[in-house]
């Protein structure tokens, strides 16, 4: 019996990678988790449903109610309605998914990213490649923020457009130019506001990642912190009557820096807080990850 | 000059894992021997550049590892010790993915994984999980992870561990494979019948410190002055005239014996002693050592040296 099936062969000429090693990890993993079936089911196509929905709700206020032939109550409902197709609309996007799409992305996708290749040693595969560990988190980081950005910053921008796309011309009830000017700062502010989230979560996540090599127990970790963080700010702010503590929360100081930049809420200075609270846990974050995710690791 | 180190040195805190190390290997294939402990494995990630030496310096393939330890890493394959491997991919998809790491562009890192998966005997599982394979299938996927991007030098940590003994066999022969290909190899076991079936030099370690290197013939070859000796009839006047003539010698249960003479004697004593008895001899050659008399010997020595 042969030992082997086939003989070994020597590469005559090596051409070369065209990808940077970071896009090449990001690519492999994203490709990977497409493919599984579950996740498509429970989280990547729920995160989109709703997009979906407000889609359909600007194309019932812009075009069935706006140019409806309505009686006059009606009218002035309609024109209520059209009051909430500005920021407060596209930033209620962004707090849907803030409430419940980060947790779900980060427990059951960010977890594992690195608690996974612990639990396998695939670090030990990877970093005896010419690969460096700023590449492999980049990977990692990409990986998440490419499925963060594809259900925030993607759909949101879709959103708009398709709003635009279908606001009443002269003969309707809005102008086109009219719903321009009153909303033209949005695009920008879903832009930011998206690779702020992303950043943020992305690199918590993976540091929490880096803990553990249970994608279970991360992922309840992950849990356990933004809910919890949240019910600690929620008593502390009853208690006080204040938004001082904002900063406790990971949720609530995400939308306090959501609320600044789509120009609605309260005011306050509160967002100065929220947006250092965040800029703290992204260097924690950071810190974190290059102690955990050494070359040395690989040794026990 | 594949691997040349010079009083290298590895600390973790306050332990020596490596004492200064000097080591010169042309290349070949090289076994590297030695206890639990002795720092084999840390040496081999010394050179891999995983380990920043506290002392001393390295070179591998004639690059200097602390300052081109990329480029070392792309030249060179490694077969970790321990059950490593991609989580939730097939074996192609695993291999692709390393191939790429280690420079392959797609469509030639996902050739190369083909090739090696079945060049390691995997051909037929290879669509399939790593995780789901058996310990002797990880072992193969291991060293196919090592080779796909055709390095010039693999280093292997004990690659035979936890295989059956066919298993362990084949994996031997794609070794010696890999050596009839050009491929350096160094195989660090302590296994002596695994550097003994691979490899043609030897490196003996203990305790972060090699005891004891060069070719397996040069070990193995004899010392000059043992004999194994086997006669027709009975050797007891031979043994017993030896002996009284002060030599050393020791029967063995399948009748030869172990003839131990003085340097400044020759065989022509044992000629002439068997032919003062009226024996004939049927056996007479230089006593060759086994690796692991050499690799016992060099142990006790230095146990000797540092008692």
């Amino acid at each position: 019996m042969p030992v082997h099936e086939q003989g070994y062969r020597r590469i005559d000429e090596r051409g070369q990678a065209r990808m940077p090693a970071f896009l090449t990890m990001a690519r492999s993993e994203i490709a990977l988790l497409f493919s599984r079936k579950l996740l498509l089911s429970f989280v990547i196509l729920p995160s989109l449903l709703p997009a979906l929905g407000m889609m359909i709700a600007v194309y019932v206020v812009l075009q069935v109610i706006a140019q409806g032939d309505l009686p006059a109550g009606a009218s002035t409902l309609a024109a209520g309605f059209l009051q909430q197709v500005g920021p407060d609309f596209y930033f209620l996007f962004f707090k849907i998914h803030a409430s419940t799409f980060l947790l779900l992305w980060g427990a059951f996708v960010g977890a594992d990213l690195i608690a996974g290749d612990r639990k396998t040693r695939a670090l030990e595969l990877y970093f005896t490649r010419p690969l460096g560990r700023f590449s492999y988190l980049g990977g990692k980081f990409c990986t998440l923020a490419f499925f963060l950005l594809l259900t925030t910053f993607v759909p949101g921008l879709l959103i708009w457009l398709f709003a635009v796309s279908i606001a009443p011309e002269e003969e309707g009830s809005m102008v086109v130019s009219q719903y321009l000017e009153a909303t033209r700062h949005v695009p920008m502010a879903i832009l930011y506001y998206s690779l702020i989230m992303t950043t943020s979560t992305c690199t918590l996540v993976l540091a929490l990642s880096s803990l553990g090599k249970s994608w279970i127990l991360v992922g309840a970790l992950w849990g356990g912190y933004f809910l919890f963080s949240q019910i600690i700010y929620n008593i502390v702010r009853e208690l006080t009557e204040s938004r001082a503590a904002v900063f406790l929360s990971l949720k609530d100081s995400l939308l306090e820096v959501g609320e600044k930049l789509f120009r609605t809420g309260q005011g306050g200075d509160e967002w100065v807080r929220a947006a250092v609270a965040l800029g703290v846990l992204f260097v924690l974050s950071l810190f974190i990850l290059l102690r955990r995710i050494r070359v040395v690791e690989t040794v026990s | 000059m594949i691997i040349s180190t010079l009083d290298l040195v590895v600390r973790f805190g306050s332990v020596q894992a490596l004492g200064g190390i000097t080591l010169s290997l042309e290349g070949g294939a090289v076994g590297l021997l030695g206890p639990n402990g002795a720092g084999k494995s840390t040496l081999i990630r010394a050179l891999l550049g995983l380990h920043v030496p506290s002392a001393g310096s390295c070179r591998v393939l004639d690059l200097d590892v602390a300052t081109r330890g990329r480029e070392v890493r792309r030249r060179i394959g490694y077969l970790p010790e321990r059950d490593a491997y991609l989580p939730d991919r097939n074996a192609v998809l695993a291999l692709t993915l390393l191939g790429e790491l280690s420079g392959l562009p797609f469509l030639e890192a996902r050739r190369r994984a083909h090739e090696v998966l079945f060049f390691a005997g995997l051909g037929e599982a290879r669509y399939r999980k790593v995780q789901t394979y058996s310990t002797g299938m990880r072992q193969r996927f291991k060293l196919a992870a090592a080779l796909v991007h055709d390095p010039a030098l693999i280093f292997l940590d004990e690659p035979t561990n936890g295989m059956d003994p066919a298993g362990r066999e084949e994996m031997l022969e794609l070794v010696r494979d890999l050596r009839r290909h050009g491929i350096h190899v160094v195989l660090s076991s302590h296994l002596l019948p695994d550097v003994e079936a691979c490899c043609e030099h030897v490196v003996v370690m203990s305790e972060g410190r090699i005891l004891t290197q060069g070719s397996i013939a040069d070990l193995t070859r004899a010392s000059g002055q043992g004999f194994v000796v086997a006669l027709d009839g009975d050797a007891e006047p031979f043994v017993s005239r030896l002996v009284d003539r002060g030599r050393e010698v020791t029967t063995h249960e399948d009748r030869s014996m172990r003839v131990v003479l003085p340097v400044d004697a020759t065989t022509f004593e044992i000629f002439e002693t068997a032919a003062s008895c009226g024996l004939r001899l049927r056996r007479l050659e230089p006593e060759k050592r086994t690796l692991e008399e050499v690799f016992l010997r060099a142990l006790e020595e230095d146990h000797h040296a540092r008692a």
